[in-house]
């Protein structure tokens, strides 16, 4: 006999168990992340345009995408505003952090309050700063006035993009502080303690106190935002649409202008799927530490 | 005068730079909240009028030249449908992660987890296309699904990462007591793992209303959520910035609200999300 318990339903049942209590979780993910991915990719190698008939054109629009300046251009677009971002949110957050990591007056409200950009619709954020970034009613230029400065934000092709950067700034920093704030507050007192007994300096306990503990969020945290700043779509659609000649039209957004203003679906999946291509390595990479962190 | 010792300065220069940071944090929201209860000339105005009679008139022109609760109802309908379903589907999920050992764990996990790195875009046009056959765009159930696969990533590793808090003994000795499994689930380890459950939905929660990119591909003229209503603004005739700011502002409130109110459970649920313990 190659088994050695009679397979009785209450034995099967006892071992499909576990799987039965995720399978509705599966069901969905399957159905509705899967299969689109899937299909997605599978649409790519078709000029499944709405106009004309569809057809299989293989990589056909891969070597579009790769010969297409729009194309490229959204991408370095994206590139720099993902690295704009990160970084600057990273070390303001921390900044942040480090501020509001004291015995102050109000602090829960202050962290209340901070957490307002960031529970804000990115979409009314980009209309909010459309608003203000205008330049004949925009109270921003208003207030540049005052002290002599102008300055044209989103109606200058130099400075949109600059200007898109600062509004997720805004909108995207209150992350990372909260994040970090709740890393610094969980630094056992004892290493502090230990270290000024070493005689070291304030400057020294934060370089070999502080930080190494904070790297372990800090690495976590700048994998997860890269991932989604480079997917960046709401609040640029909102705010420019793409900005003046397309200075602030990143990936997402060129994709989404494929397919819903040229009807080209085919060609609009293929460079959605650089995204996923890149989304895909991160989650790879996050995997990865988190798997060797946690014990599942 | 009294030398300030150099705690002193110090304390004074961080509560200098905090003002400059919550200035600039919420004077955006400030100023949108303002121009709304202008009345639609005088939010063009330069120099801006600091002083004047506050008027609902574009408040009156949202509610009732559009409609705008038909929006609010779509959104609060499609948030609270895909954030309960993904709770409970995830509660199942991360209790089996948290309690059991099986083939396959480990993947399934972290798959499950790696799901909300997907670009929306992405899946985006094969369901538009996929609905659009079977005309079922512009309907709630359409929009529903997709939401709640979005979410369930986050909810089972919510989920998971609270039973984990929660001792065996507790079932364990309500299943002596002759309990089933699901019912010691329903009845002893979901009380115990509340406020983790409670961060996520305000978390999900958050993140649903705010959903701009699925419900503007899936959405029309019935389901229309408030993020896609919003945009609405920006066409015709140049942009209605009175009405705008009116509709932005009721949209942000709820999450200010909910924001101010229920930081604690905000917080835990964006540490838990990011690492775990």
């Amino acid at each position: 006999m190659w088994f050695k318990k009679k397979l009785t339903p209450a034995y099967l049942l006892n071992v499909f168990y576990p799987y039965l209590l995720i399978t509705p979780a599966i069901i969905f993910v399957l159905v509705a992340l899967l299969y689109p991915l899937l299909e997605s990719f599978r649409i790519s190698f078709y000029s499944y345009s709405l106009q004309y008939p569809i057809r299989f054109i293989g990589l056909g629009n891969y070597r579009r995408a790769l010969n297409d300046p729009l194309f490229w251009r959204s991408f370095v677009v994206t590139c720099y505003f993902t690295v704009a971002v990160v970084v600057a949110e990273l070390l303001l957050g921390l900044g942040l952090a480090l501020l509001l990591n004291r015995d102050l007056k109000g602090r829960s409200l202050m962290r209340s309050l901070i957490l307002a950009p960031l529970v804000l619709t990115p979409v009314v954020a980009g209309l909010m700063f459309r608003f203000m970034y205008n330049p004949d009613y925009g109270i921003l230029d208003y207030f540049l006035s005052l002290v002599g400065l102008r300055f044209l934000w989103v109606s200058s092709s130099s400075t949109a993009l600059l200007s898109v950067i600062l509004i997720d700034i805004w909108e995207i920093t209150p992350y990372p502080t909260i994040l970090f704030l709740a890393g610094l507050q969980s630094i056992p007192l004892e290493q502090y303690e230990a270290a000024e007994m070493d005689g070291a300096s304030r400057w020294q306990r934060f370089r070999h106190v502080t930080i190494p503990w904070l790297i372990p969020f800090v690495v976590l945290y700048l994998i997860v935002r890269t991932s989604d700043a480079f997917q960046i779509f709401d609040m640029i659609f909102a705010l420019t649409g793409g900005g003046p000649a397309g200075v602030t039209r990143s990936l997402s957004i060129y994709s989404w202008l494929q397919g819903w203003t040229n009807l080209e679906f085919g060609y609009a999946s293929a460079v959605s799927y650089v995204l996923v291509a890149f989304s895909a390595v991160f989650a790879i990479v996050y995997v990865r530490i988190l798997r060797a962190r946690v014990e599942v | 005068m009294k030398r300030l010792s150099r705690h002193q300065i110090e304390s004074l220069l961080i509560y200098g730079i905090l003002l400059v940071v919550y200035v600039i944090a919420l004077f955006p929201i400030f100023w949108t909240f303002m121009t709304s209860i202008k009345n639609p000339t005088e939010a063009f105005l330069i120099p801006p009028v600091w002083i004047f009679n506050p008027s609902f008139e574009n408040y009156i022109d949202v509610f009732l030249g559009r409609p705008f609760f038909k929006y609010m109802l779509n959104s609060f309908v499609m948030s609270s449908s895909a954030t309960g379903l993904a709770a409970i589907v995830g509660s199942l999920a991360g209790y089996s992660f948290a309690r059991f050992r099986f083939r396959g764990k480990s993947p399934l996990l972290f798959g499950l987890l790696t799901t909300r790195m997907v670009p929306a875009i992405a899946i985006a046009i094969p369901m538009f296309i996929q609905f659009w056959t079977w005309g079922m765009l512009d309907t709630y159930p359409a929009v529903i699904l997709v939401y709640t696969a979005r979410c369930i990533g986050y909810a089972t590793w919510m989920m998971y990462a609270f039973f984990q808090t929660v001792p065996r003994e507790m079932e364990e000795s309500a299943m002596i007591d002759g309990c089933s499994r699901l019912g010691a689930l329903v009845r002893i380890v979901l009380p115990l793992s509340a406020p983790g459950l409670v961060s996520f939905i305000i978390m999900n929660y958050v993140y649903l209303w705010n959903e701009f990119l699925i419900a503007v591909i899936l959405t029309g003229r019935n389901t229309k959520t408030l993020p896609v209503a919003v945009t609405g603004f920006v066409a015709e005739r140049g942009i209605e910035w009175g009405p705008a700011c009116a509709a932005a502002t009721v949209i942000m409130l709820p999450m200010m609200i909910i924001g101010l109110s229920l930081q604690k459970y905000i917080v835990k649920g964006m540490v838990m999300g990011a690492v775990k313990g």
